[in-house]
């Protein structure tokens, strides 16, 4: 089953991956034993002569160790689930990672913003881009999502990321890719009857690569700091 | 305790035999309404199928020509005018129309078919038979829910036949979608689903307003809440959830119908309106919803299980305090369906947490059943086949159901046909074998007659593994990414190679849908031509067994008096396996707790 | 009824028969494939609305539009999705199309003020193409009531959007198999339709409810014929210059000259 996750090319990616690979194992595991529970009880314990079936009503002390037990796995789920949660979601954005581009979605395509060079959107050097988006690789990339109609859902699979895109508000997102190259980004929230069009691509790029791309569309930018 | 005896509010039985109409339309006989939802759900059941596969075809074979349409002339679509040629032009599945199919397929098995056979026609029929009365408390109020329904699927269908076709935002139909006709091009059809879902509303609560007042006041002598069968607490617990979740719901459609017809803003945010209060008010009514699906199935496989194991079910008590906890707890789980919405991540953690908690009484249920199967005397019937099915295939949703409480996690499975496979999982694989197992349990009782065992069990055999090898390989393709409600998955290259297991999964469904067919045959079959039932063919305790196959108008000719729980097998020193619960203690039976 | 051995062999036999139906049914399904790709394109037939009774012994008025001043830059867009049928590279969009001698394509000339109505026959069909990607033509002409009928010759999905202010808007998918799509629009107006998929790709339909519409070709000059003797105000109107109005007297068989300048928004 994990054999089929797309390749991961995100930090917290890699975690979530973690944390999946911890719960298809456990659950798994659950799985195995009840069903191999269930067959053993249906063969051993099938009517046949001779045989009757025992009086049992229940027993408290097994249903407390159960329900313990149980509680006690789902809680370590808590546990592991949570500080991973508010490091991709609740982190802030610190002041030395701008926002890239704002993400807008829009019946039937990503509307890309780029900042420019003066790291702020809604001004001169900004650039409009539809569906393809340039980050570099290696570095916290911050993302503002917003829509202009109907909620959309900006979805990259091998970053593991998705968020939904609301009309009304800017929803910061964040990520860092780890290995460069173009990965394919989808509408993840039904947007009407294009949505099986809403498709676009993340490219990743090295260095080099990057600062080539943003000579090409801030030809005058001399600010070597921007991410 | 003996419990208080009332009689319902009906006039008495008149003597003069009633007409047809009286009899098979209009009926107050809560049994007959019960097989009246049957139908009515099975038939909904049939239709939402078909609709399901219509999707099934598209995501094998997108853009192409369903098959038989091509002997359609070529006028037809040039021409372009006919309903035919506007709703599936050229005889192909187009993008609208997807979108329509997800939506309606949806509202129809959640709201048409799976409450309609488990709480309108199961409820219906052994409330009164199971805590020993002649009828429900309100059988005019019965007749009436039963015939809203009706005008609520009504309605529900005529939305394919308007200008703009069906609904087609989702089943959850998010705002602002659902609100701008100019976002989906559906107009008409998205204000006749709001409808409908109001009407249906109404008749759910006068439902529940009737079968709370008749298990709380009319329980027959003897019957106390602790012995009554689970299906009864079942029963009785959802109508309690539909009473308070279906407000919320009618309360939101109504903001929505608003927001479309009356130019208001609640979800739209040019007029200051928040399009993610509609996902909490959705959420609100559509989480308890879900379980308004599942306990009723639940109450019926533990008394299933626990007749053909000939054994008592496992911690009793214990099992009513689960279906109670997921019951309370279901109402502070449903920001669970939104991590993802935008909604404040912090709050998402304390949904979280919630809904790890409410795993547990479902285990403890699940851990009970197989507790009831241990050291009994387990007979395979169509029944019992159909029963241990809903605990495996519950069990499997439920569990899936772990990935996505964990909100990291679920940012990635979100929206995916993981989803989609856990929701299929808990309500065809709960739900629906929950009901399969019912109808074979009580048709006997039903309609006096046996099923034909052979066919029930091929047609159990066949739906088992079609629904596998449907189903399963979804977490598959959720766990590659494949996104839901989407009309095109070949548009992508990373879901390119899932694309076979998408053909693999239709061809599946399609045995799946055919097989239904043998379900249909012996039902009808067994209607007319199945061997004539005796009053108990199961050998089982609970009251419905203890009067004819049918009951007759009335139910019982003198009211039962209960001296025991419904649990009474394989007593030791006792002549039989079974001990009905009206069995008076004086003939050597000890009076159960 | 109790379980019967028998019953087992059966239902071993079927499972075993149904796992080889589901494993042959996966090795390979003929996709029924429609003839699109395949299909010759439906040609696309351009026409101009026609009065149902044919119009004699009237003047014409003819002119030409032109811009002054600075030519603003055309706008340009670089198709950014299935580029594989629209196309790469940048491209010029029609919003302002100007001839060697600054004459504005595509302005829409009519008469505002006709005091009798005539007809329009409602039997001919508006006709415009989706074709890599861009709307063609990019203005076109359709009698109020008579159906326009929309082609798609890109076996793309692609969708007809209209945001008229007095008709009814209308937003529907067009994919790639349905290779036409007809709608009517009842009230006189100049609407502007666009596809969402293609963000970029826009067209104007002009609803006419009398025949003395004109749109000026490349040079920016038009003709209107057969126009009842009389005094009229014509209306100049461009989707990025805005409109203007000018009073032309039309006399029987002769041409009426009706020149029109636009200002461009540019400064010098």
């Amino acid at each position: 089953m994990l054999d089929w996750l797309p390749e991961n090319v995100s930090t917290y990616g890699e975690d979530i991956d973690g944390l999946f690979a911890i719960i298809y194992y456990f659950t798994t595991g659950i799985l195995l034993l009840v069903l191999l529970a269930l067959v053993t009880f249906l063969v051993l314990y099938r009517q046949r002569p001779g045989h009757k079936a025992s009086y049992i009503k229940g027993n408290a002390r097994l249903e407390w160790i159960w329900t313990g037990v149980t509680l006690a796995l789902l809680v370590v789920m808590v546990i592991l689930s949570r500080p991973l949660w508010a490091t991709i979601k609740e982190r802030p954005r610190p002041d030395s990672s701008p926002i890239t581009a704002q993400v807008r979605g829009n019946q039937f395509n990503w509307v890309i913003l780029y900042a420019g060079p003066d790291n702020q959107i809604g001004t001169a050097d900004d650039l409009q881009v539809e569906n393809e988006l340039h980050v570099l690789v290696h570095t916290d990339i911050w993302l503002s999502l917003v829509s202009e109609d109907v909620i959309h859902s900006f979805f990259v699979p091998q970053l593991r990321l998705k968020q939904d895109a609301v009309p009304g508000r800017e929803i910061p997102v964040w990520f860092q890719a780890t290995s460069a190259g173009d990965y394919e980004i989808a509408c993840a929230e039904l947007c009407g009857f294009g949505h099986t069009t809403m498709r676009g691509w993340l490219h990743v790029l090295p260095p080099d690569a990057y600062e080539a791309w943003q000579r090409q569309h801030w030809p005058h930018n001399t600010n070597e700091d921007t991410p | 305790m003996s419990a208080p005896i009332s009689t319902p509010a009906s006039p008495a039985p008149s003597t003069a035999p009633d007409g047809f109409i009286r009899t098979y339309l209009f009926s107050l006989d809560h049994k007959m309404i019960g097989k009246q939802f049957l139908w009515f759900g099975l038939i909904m059941l049939f239709l939402g199928g078909a609709l399901a596969l219509l999707i099934r075809w598209q995501l094998a074979y997108p853009e192409t020509q369903l098959p038989g349409m091509g002997m359609v002339p070529e006028s037809v679509w040039d021409e372009g005018s006919s309903w035919l040629a506007r709703t599936l032009p050229y005889g192909v599945i187009g993008p609208e129309l997807y979108n329509a199919l997800v939506t309606m397929h949806a509202t129809i098995m959640v709201f048409f078919v799976v409450a309609p056979i488990l709480v309108g026609c199961f409820g219906n029929y052994l409330i009164p038979l199971m805590i020993g009365t002649d009828d429900m408390a309100f059988p005019v109020l019965n007749m009436l829910s039963f015939w809203i329904t009706v005008g609520a699927g009504v309605i529900l269908l005529s939305s394919f036949f308007v200008a703009g076709g069906a609904a087609a935002s989702g089943w959850t139909a998010y705002t602002p979608l659902s609100v701008k006709e100019i976002y989906t091009g559906v107009g008409a059809g998205q204000d006749l689903w709001c409808f409908s879902l109001i009407v249906l509303g109404i008749g759910s609560m006068l439902g529940a307003i009737n079968y709370i007042t008749t298990i709380v006041n009319m329980r027959t002598e003897g019957m106390t809440y602790f012995r009554m069968p689970l299906t009864i607490w079942s029963l009785f617990i959802v109508a309690i959830l539909l009473l308070l979740a279906m407000p919320v719901l009618t309360a939101a459609l109504a903001l929505l119908l608003f927001d479309r017809t009356l130019g208001t803003s609640f979800f739209l945010t040019e007029g200051g309106g928040e399009p993610i209060l509609w996902q909490h008010l959705f959420w609100f009514f559509g989480h308890p919803e879900v379980y308004i699906l599942i306990l009723p199935a639940m109450g019926i496989v533990s008394d299933i299980l626990s007749v053909f194991s000939r054994k008592p079910i496992f911690g009793y008590h214990a099992m009513v305090y689960a279906m109670l906890a997921i019951a309370f707890l279901g109402w502070i789980v449903w920001g669970h369906h939104m991590f993802q919405s935008g909604m404040s991540p912090l709050l998402g953690t304390t949904f979280m947490i919630s809904t790890m908690v409410i795993a547990v009484p479902s285990a403890i249920k699940t851990f009970n059943w197989l507790g009831t199967l241990y050291r009994g005397s387990i007979q395979f019937t169509t029944p019992m086949l159909h029963s241990l099915a809903f605990v495996s295939m519950f069990m499997i949703g439920g569990l899936s159901g772990i990935y996505m409480t964990s909100t990291p996690v679920d940012m990635y499975i979100h929206d995916t046909f993981f989803i989609v496979a856990h929701i299929h999982y808990v309500v065809f694989g709960g739900s629906i074998f929950g009901i399969f197992a019912a109808i074979h349990y009580w048709f006997p009782k039903m309609f006096g007659r046996m099923m034909n065992e052979p066919l029930g069990k091929i047609h159990f055999v066949l739906t088992f593994l079609s629904f596998n090898a449907t189903f399963f390989p979804m977490h598959i393709l959720g766990v590659g990414g494949h996104m839901r409600r989407l009309y095109n998955p070949m548009q992508y290259e990373f879901l390119q190679p899932l694309q076979p297991m998408n053909e693999f999964i239709t061809t599946s469904a399609l045995i799946m849908g055919a097989t239904q067919f043998l379900l249909i045959t012996n039902v009808v079959w067994s209607f007319w031509k199945g061997p004539l039932a005796d009053k108990n063919p199961w050998q089982a305790n609970t009251l419905e067994w203890t009067t004819h196959s049918p009951p007759g108008h009335g139910n019982f000719s003198t009211a039962p008096v209960v001296y025991r729980g419904p649990y009474e097998y394989s007593m030791p020193q006792w002549e039989t396996d079974f001990l009905p619960q009206d069995q008076p203690p004086e003939k050597g039976g000890s009076p159960g707790p | 009824m109790r379980l019967v051995i028998g019953d087992w062999r059966l239902v071993t036999f079927l499972s075993g028969l149904f796992i080889l139906v589901s494993l042959t049914a996966c090795g390979g399904n003929d996709q029924l494939e429609t003839e699109e790709a395949s299909a010759p394109d439906v040609p696309l037939v351009v026409t101009t609305p026609v009065p149902t009774t044919p119009l004699l012994d009237g003047g014409t008025i003819s002119g030409t539009v032109t811009l002054e001043g600075v030519a603003p830059p055309a706008d340009t867009y670089t198709p950014f999705k299935d580029t594989e049928i629209c196309g790469t590279g940048e491209r010029t969009a029609e919003n302002m199309i100007l001839g060697p001698d600054q004459g504005i394509k595509n302005v829409v000339v009519s008469i505002t003020n006709l005091p009798e109505p005539i007809a329009l026959d409602r039997s001919v069909t508006g006709m415009m193409d989706q074709k890599g990607c861009i709307f063609t033509p990019h203005v076109v002409q359709v009698a109020a009531g008579a159906p326009m009928t929309f082609l798609n010759n890109d076996h793309l999905l692609h969708n007809i959007h209209t945001t008229g202010e007095t008709n009814l808007q209308i937003n529907k998918a067009q994919p790639g198999y349905m290779k036409k799509m007809t709608e009517t629009f009842s009230l006189p107006e100049i609407i502007k339709v666009q596809c969402d998929v293609h963000s970029w790709m826009n067209a104007w339909i002009v609803v006419q409810e009398h025949p003395f519409y004109a749109v000026t070709d490349e040079q920016g000059t038009f003709t209107m014929p057969q126009v009842p003797p009389g005094a009229y105000t014509l209306k100049y109107w461009h989707e990025s210059l805005g409109e203007q109005t000018s009073d032309v007297e039309v006399r029987g068989s002769e041409t009426t000259s009706a020149d029109m300048t636009f200002i461009s928004p540019t400064s010098p």
